[in-house]
C-alpha cells in the first residue's frame, strides 16, 4: 500500500517536473486552497459532535437499547453500531463524530472499531448528495436516487456486518 | 437534517432530566468543542496535504495518461456523452477526488460536471448521466481514504490498513449492483 502509494506520487512528481510545471507552487496553492473549508466544516462538525455527545451522555441510548435489544443480542453487538447504520446515510460529519467516538472508547484495533470504519468508509451520504446536487440547480424531481441510494447504504451495512461476523467476530 | 438535529436535542436534553444525568450531560457537551476541534485539525490536514498532490495532478495534465484507462470504463458507465471533452475533465476530476478520498473537495467538480450535464439533457428531468454521477457520488467510492488512514494514525493503531482489502470489496459490490439496477430501472 506504501509502497503503492510513493511510486504514483513519484511518477506524478516525475511527469511535471518533464513538463518543466512549478510542482512547488502548485503545491501550495492547492494546501491553500483547502483552509477555505475550514470555517464550514468546523461549524458543521461541531454542531453534529454536539448532537453526539449529547446523544451518548443524556441516558437516550439506553432507552434505545431496550427496544432493540432482541436484535443486539442476535448479532452480539453493541447498540452504538446500530445508530452509526442509522447516522451514515443522513450526515458524513454526524456518523464521523460518531466513529471519533468509536475509537477513543474501544481503541482504533478493536473488532468493534474495525466494523465501524467499515460501515463509515463503505459507502457516502446519500442524502447529503442528493440534496446538494439537484439543489444546486433546482431540480425538484429526485427520481429515483433516494431510494436507490438508501438501498445501496443498507446494502454497505449489511456486507460490512456478514465480513465482520464472518472474520473478526 | 436540521429537523433530525432540532427534535434530536430536544430530546436528549429532556431525557437527561428523566434520567438524572445533568452532570453526565452538562461535562459532555464542555468537552465539545475541543474534540471537534481535534478531528477538524486530523481532517484539514489530511485533506490539505493531499490536495496538494490532487492540484499537481490536475494541473500537470496527468489524467491525460490515465485517460486510455479511465475512458473506456466511464463509457460504459457513462454512455457517449463522456467523449465530451469538458464533462470528461469535470467527470475524471470528480473521481480522482473521490478515490483519494477528499469527499469534500469531489463535491466541487462534481457539481460542475452535474451542471454540464443538465445542459446536454434535452429531458425536463433529470436524465440518465446525471443520475449515474449521483448514484456514483453517493457511493463514493474510494481506493485511498486519506482521512481515516490519518485519524487511526492519530489514535496509534498497530495496523492502519487492516479494514482497506474489505473496504475495497463493500463499496466495489456496491457501486457495481447501484449501476446494474440503475440500468434495469433507468432504460432510454
Amino acid at each position: 500500500m506504501n509502497k503503492c502509494m510513493i511510486i504514483f506520487i513519484c511518477i506524478v512528481f516525475i511527469d511535471a517536473v518533464i513538463k518543466k510545471i512549478n510542482i512547488f507552487e502548485i503545491f501550495i496553492e492547492g494546501v491553500k486552497s483547502t483552509f477555505s473549508i475550514v470555517i464550514s466544516l468546523f461549524t458543521t462538525m461541531l454542531s453534529f459532535m454536539l448532537f453526539v455527545q449529547c446523544l451518548n451522555a443524556s441516558g437516550f441510548m439506553q432507552c434505545l437499547e431496550i427496544l432493540l435489544k432482541p436484535l443486539c443480542q442476535l448479532l452480539n453487538l453493541p447498540i452504538d453500531i446500530f445508530v452509526l447504520g442509522l447516522l451514515r446515510p443522513l450526515s458524513a460529519n454526524a456518523s464521523l463524530s460518531y466513529l471519533y467516538n468509536f475509537y477513543q472508547n474501544y481503541g482504533p484495533d478493536h473488532s468493534l472499531s474495525l466494523l465501524a470504519t467499515l460501515i463509515q468508509c463503505g459507502s457516502d451520504t446519500t442524502l447529503y448528495v442528493v440534496s446538494l446536487y439537484f439543489s444546486s440547480l433546482k431540480i425538484k424531481n429526485t427520481r429515483y436516487a433516494i431510494p436507490l441510494g438508501l438501498f445501496l447504504d443498507f446494502l454497505a451495512i449489511v456486507f460490512a456486518l456478514i465480513i465482520y461476523l464472518k472474520t473478526f467476530a | 437534517m436540521a429537523k433530525l438535529w432540532k427534535y434530536g436535542m430536544i430530546i436528549f436534553l429532556l431525557s437527561s432530566l428523566f434520567f438524572h444525568k445533568e452532570d453526565d450531560l452538562m461535562m459532555a457537551i464542555m468537552e465539545t468543542p475541543s474534540i471537534a476541534l481535534d478531528l477538524v485539525l486530523t481532517l484539514v490536514l489530511s485533506a490539505s496535504l493531499w490536495n496538494g498532490f490532487l492540484h499537481i495532478i490536475e494541473k500537470s495534465g496527468f489524467m491525460n495518461y490515465l485517460s486510455f484507462l479511465l475512458k473506456p470504463i466511464l463509457k460504459m458507465i457513462y454512455g457517449s456523452i463522456i467523449l465530451k471533452d469538458d464533462i470528461y475533465a469535470c467527470i475524471s476530476s470528480n473521481i480522482i477526488a473521490n478515490l483519494l478520498g477528499l469527499g469534500t473537495l469531489a463535491t466541487v467538480s462534481g457539481l460542475k460536471a452535474f451542471q454540464k450535464l443538465q445542459q446536454y439533457n434535452s429531458h425536463d428531468y433529470p436524465s440518465r448521466e446525471m443520475m449515474t454521477l449521483v448514484i456514483m457520488n453517493t457511493v463514493g467510492m474510494t481506493l485511498f481514504p486519506s482521512s481515516l488512514f490519518m485519524l487511526r494514525k492519530q489514535f496509534e493503531s498497530q495496523s492502519i490498513y487492516q479494514f482497506y482489502p474489505y473496504m475495497i470489496i463493500i463499496s466495489l459490490s456496491i457501486l457495481v449492483i447501484g449501476l446494474l439496477v440503475q440500468r434495469m430501472i433507468d432504460h432510454e
